[in-house]
């Protein structure tokens, strides 16, 4: 790793001067006292972008990006702020394009955008490590939406922690998140913070800041980057060597029905009352009755008959997935094979 | 205690809430070798004596009852205290404050800012507090090294501040207030030290230990109340404009043009006015006129203007540049008009549920809750005050006291070097194309008197203050007796009179009641302005800037005038250059000026300054009859 070996010498070098060098104020001093990290945000702040879409309800319709091309494609988190018909992308120069979402995938929880745009800045995702444990990282990002139109994101400094994985148990301790991570000791764990860069201080792309994870036990979160080779074979669409499942190129199928129709009262916000069961459908099959209430589909809360429908979308035909619902005093719960549509 | 508790049970959760399996690193630890821990040792030891420098004029603020908590910094040794105004607004107007000697001191609230969250306070009981000196927050850049410091969550048992370091993760940031104009965050310093609750107030320092900012906010969400790793700190460049208007004892209000631009077509352009009489607008600021500068700042944006208008107090002498739809460009000066704050209305007390009025028998309240009520409404008349108004005579008074031995200092050092001698300073009079235009010779006596002795095309004229008296004398005619309101239009004695008064224990009594009149500018630095005020109601005012170029709370002379603006009859004169002679500092250069702007009329150059043994007393008398009773030297 002679990178990395370079990298820190000249940072240590940098802080020796740093602490030493304090007899005047002037100019040059300041330079040296200060500036180990200016390389790198002067460097890292071109490359980075405000990305804003659609706020749903309490989740926050703006994110940060990375730029990973010369011709407009930009990694960030993916998430429902873009889901929405209008996600622009704001460069560091204040210039605002329409982006359009080119892929996602949900077990890294990554999204690639492309707007039509030449970005000569931008970075390379590099496959071998840039770093490691004990190092410094900077992480920029837009977290709070503190920076708007041409003013830059905020900057935090971290130490590389540890690179690992997440266990997830179902139902327990769920991990959004399927793939090996860098933890890091800044907080990066902020809305709008997903999709910064998390680079070295030299200003290379060491990771991108992933979507919040947050315990449901603990209500804590984990600050960590998606670690690049990971965002490279990502933008390249290959298997993702993380996980070794099929790459996660929009992957869904045909259409679900489960043959559930639910009571309609009118609105959004009725509850997800089972009015009839399809002769012959996959909720006949498995058991479901007429005047259940569904409580959970694919582990998703439903908590209306509106969560039914999004949970119902995120299906595809042939899907072997869990339905529970509430039968007067009881939870029943079921496996259910879903139809097509 | 409790909170500390909490706090160790997250941390404890965190690590039990995502168990991780260690992936194998791909290689081995390299370790570091001999001369890499050399260097950090080094780093450590450095940053350790750096923090050692500082930490002592952190000061935990505590209300009457020493409950509640916040943080604050010391920047004179009398005990200034700059601090959140969100801090005394809960705190009071009077409390308890700890540094890191360990002791209490008492503390009263001097002034307030409501709209930039800075305050300040006084500690009583000592005169030389340790104190910090304010940095220059123009000069900080994202990246560098911040180090906050304070009370979080009121952990400190001993006094000791909590020390966090972190870097500065955006600066000219804008961070919306709390409505009605107050709490307003703009132009400010963002940095991923730890802020939490008890932090407010505290300093940033950076790494040459000069104070950067006011921690004063984070961005606090859905999280509740701790760190996130975004705090904001009130720039240190924004509070030396305030600390004057805030020594005086006022309810501070922000500056205004009391016109509105906005963004067109990439340039910034007015679009709004609401007021008659605004007197940018008299002097030709139309709708549709494109703003280029501020404050001598190219704008960039709206947002950047915003951001420079939000760090300046009203009656502020701004600098306006901007451009007709014709293309003329005009550059004008005017004084910002105050942004108003608009108070909430006190909150009638809720009767308790349940007990209803049927008892009728109201609750005598106990002591404990007596004082809580006298402390809200002490804090409620400070926020009722008129904005702009000395609140508190004696406290002005004695913040006067502190910037004149400051001015006295600055002139003398510690050591008294005038006593018993004369000074004698030899000019070139130079006009406004720096041509001379005659000489002067100056004596001023270490006792306060002064002779100025001029020529000027063959012209001889002298003028001479007695320690009582001003005389004028025309060439060979007798000595006219001028009277005060006559010497302080005359800037020949304004030149002389405003530097030589300060050599005595009580400068200025002469011309009435001395007291801080505000905050002002004066060549381009934020100013105190002081006033005299006579029986008469007549007026002189003295304008001295706060820091020096290092950082330090260095009150110096600058300028002197009959009149506020110095766009009457006489103008006024500024002090420059100073430099050093036997141990007495004088200014080399003196300019009369005229005008808010203050355009250069005419110069006083010294050629020659030396100080002299003894005080020939014939030179400063003028006899009886009226006489000089020396002949000019």
């Amino acid at each position: 790793m002679k990178f990395h070996k370079s990298g820190t010498c000249s940072l240590l070098l940098a802080c020796l001067v740093a602490w030493t060098g304090m007899t005047g104020a002037d100019a040059l001093a300041d330079e040296r006292l200060n500036g180990f990290l200016k390389r790198a945000v002067d460097r890292a702040q071109p490359r980075t972008v405000k990305i804003f879409g659609a706020s749903v309800g309490r989740v926050e319709g703006y994110g940060t990006g990375i730029m990973v091309s010369d011709d407009g494609m930009i990694l960030t988190g993916n998430g429902v702020f873009l889901n929405g018909f209008n996600t622009r992308v704001t460069l560091h120069n204040g210039r605002t394009y329409p982006a359009r979402v080119v892929r996602r995938d949900t077990s890294l929880q990554l999204a690639l955008l492309k707007i039509e745009a030449a970005t000569p800045d931008y970075f390379e995702l590099k496959k071998e490590p840039l770093a490691q444990k004990g190092d410094w990282v900077i992480a920029i990002s837009n977290a709070f939406k503190v920076a708007e139109r041409a003013e830059p994101l905020s900057v935090t400094l971290g130490v590389l922690s540890l690179e690992t994985r997440l266990t997830s148990r179902r139902r327990e301790r769920e991990v959004i998140y399927d793939g090996e991570l860098y933890l890091i000791d800044c907080i990066t764990s902020n809305p709008g913070a997903a999709g910064g860069a998390v680079v070295t201080a030299d200003g290379q792309l060491v990771g991108m800041i992933g979507k919040l994870i947050e315990s449901r036990e603990t209500n804590t979160r984990i600050n960590y980057a998606v670690p690049a080779r990971l965002l490279a074979a990502f933008v390249a669409g290959k298997t993702s060597p993380s996980t070794g499942e099929p790459s996660t190129q929009p992957k869904k199928g045909k259409p679900a029905d489960l043959g559930i129709v639910l009571f309609s009262l009118g609105g959004r916000k009725s509850p997800a009352f089972v009015d009839r069961v399809k002769r012959g459908s996959a909720a006949q099959k498995a058991g479901i009755r007429s005047d259940d209430l569904v409580v959970t589909l694919s582990g998703r809360t439903i908590s209306h008959a509106a969560d039914y429908q999004a949970a119902l979308a995120a299906l595809s035909a042939g899907e072997k997935t869990v339905i529970v619902v509430k039968r007067r005093t009881q939870l029943k719960r079921f496996e259910i094979i879903a139809d097509e549509k | 205690m409790r909170i500390l508790f909490r706090l160790l049970a997250v941390f404890g959760l965190m690590l039990a809430g995502f168990e991780n399996a260690c992936a194998q690193t791909p290689r081995q630890d390299e370790g570091l070798d001999d001369a890499e821990m050399k260097i950090i040792l080094a780093a450590e030891k450095a940053r350790v004596a750096a923090i050692r420098k500082v930490i002592g004029s952190v000061v935990a603020i505590y209300s009457e009852i020493r409950g509640g908590g916040g943080s604050g910094v010391i920047f004179d040794p009398s005990g200034l205290v700059l601090t959140n105004h969100h801090v005394i607004a809960s705190a009071g107007v009077s409390g308890w404050g700890g540094i890191a000697d360990g002791n209490l001191y008492r503390w009263n609230l001097v002034g307030t800012d409501p709209g930039g969250d800075l305050a300040i306070i006084k500690l009583e009981g000592r005169d030389d507090f340790p104190c910090s000196p304010l940095g220059n927050s123009d000069r900080v850049r994202v990246g560098d090294w911040a180090i906050a410091m304070g009370n979080p969550f009121v952990l400190t048992e001993d006094q000791k501040p909590t020390v966090t370091l972190g870097i500065v993760s955006g600066i000219e940031r804008y961070q919306p207030g709390a409505g009605g104009n107050q709490l307003v965050y703009g132009n400010c310093i963002q940095v991923d030290s730890s802020i939490n609750p008890g932090n407010s107030g505290g300093p940033l320092f950076n790494m040459q230990g000069e104070i950067i900012g006011i921690n004063g906010r984070g961005s606090f969400k859905s999280r509740g109340r701790v760190n996130v790793g975004l705090g904001y700190a009130i720039s240190a460049n924004q509070i030396k404009n305030f600390i004057p208007d805030l020594m005086a004892t006022k309810l501070v209000e922000h500056g205004t043009l009391d016109v509105r631009f906005g963004q067109r077509e990439g340039k910034v352009v007015c679009e709004a006015m609401y007021n008659e009489g605004v007197d940018i607008v008299d002097k030709g600021l139309e709708l549709g006129d494109e703003l280029l500068e501020f404050e001598g700042c190219r704008i960039r944006s709206n947002d950047h203007f915003t951001n420079l208008i939000s760090m300046l107090p009203e009656t502020w002498p701004a600098n306006v540049v901007f451009k007709k739809p014709d293309g003329t460009v005009r550059n004008v000066n005017t004084r910002l008009v105050g942004l108003p704050y608009k108070l909430r209305p006190p909150r009638a007390p809720r009767p308790a549920p349940g007990k209803g009025k049927e008892k009728g028998k109201k609750k005598e309240p106990t002591p404990q809750q007596k004082r809580a009520q006298q402390r809200q409404q002490a804090m409620a008349r400070v926020m009722t005050t008129e904005p702009g108004r000395i609140r508190d005579e004696k406290q002005n008074r004695q913040n006067c006291r502190i910037v004149l031995d400051h001015l006295a200092r600055s002139i003398l050092g510690s050591t008294g070097a005038l006593q018993a001698k004369t000074l004698v300073i030899e000019d070139q009079l130079l006009d406004e194309q720096h041509k001379k235009r005659g000489s002067q010779k100056i004596w001023i006596a270490g006792d306060g008197r002064f002779r100025v002795n001029q020529e000027q095309e063959g012209d001889r004229r002298a003028f001479v203050f007695d320690g009582s008296q001003f005389w004028k004398i025309s060439g060979d005619e007798r000595p006219v007796k001028l009277d005060l309101l006559k010497a302080r239009l005359t800037p020949e004695i304004v030149q002389v009179f405003s530097y030589s008064n300060l050599l005595l224990e009580e400068p200025y009594q002469l011309f009435g009641k001395l007291l801080i009149d505000g905050g002002d500018k004066s060549r381009k630095k934020p100013a105190f302005r002081l006033k005299t005020i006579d029986e008469e109601n007549d007026w002189f005012y003295l304008w001295a800037t706060l820091f020096n170029d290092r950082g330090e709370f260095d009150i110096r002379l600058s300028k002197a005038s009959a009149d506020l603006d110095a766009d009457g009859t006489s103008g006024g004169v500024l002090f420059g250059q100073w430099q050093q002679v036997s141990g007495v500092r004088f200014p080399v250069r003196r300019d009369f000026f005229r005008g808010l702007d203050e355009s250069v009329t005419g110069s006083a150059v010294a050629e020659k300054i030396q100080l002299i043994e003894g005080i020939r007393a014939s030179q400063f008398e003028i006899s009886a009859s009226g006489e000089a009773s020396d002949e000019i030297p």
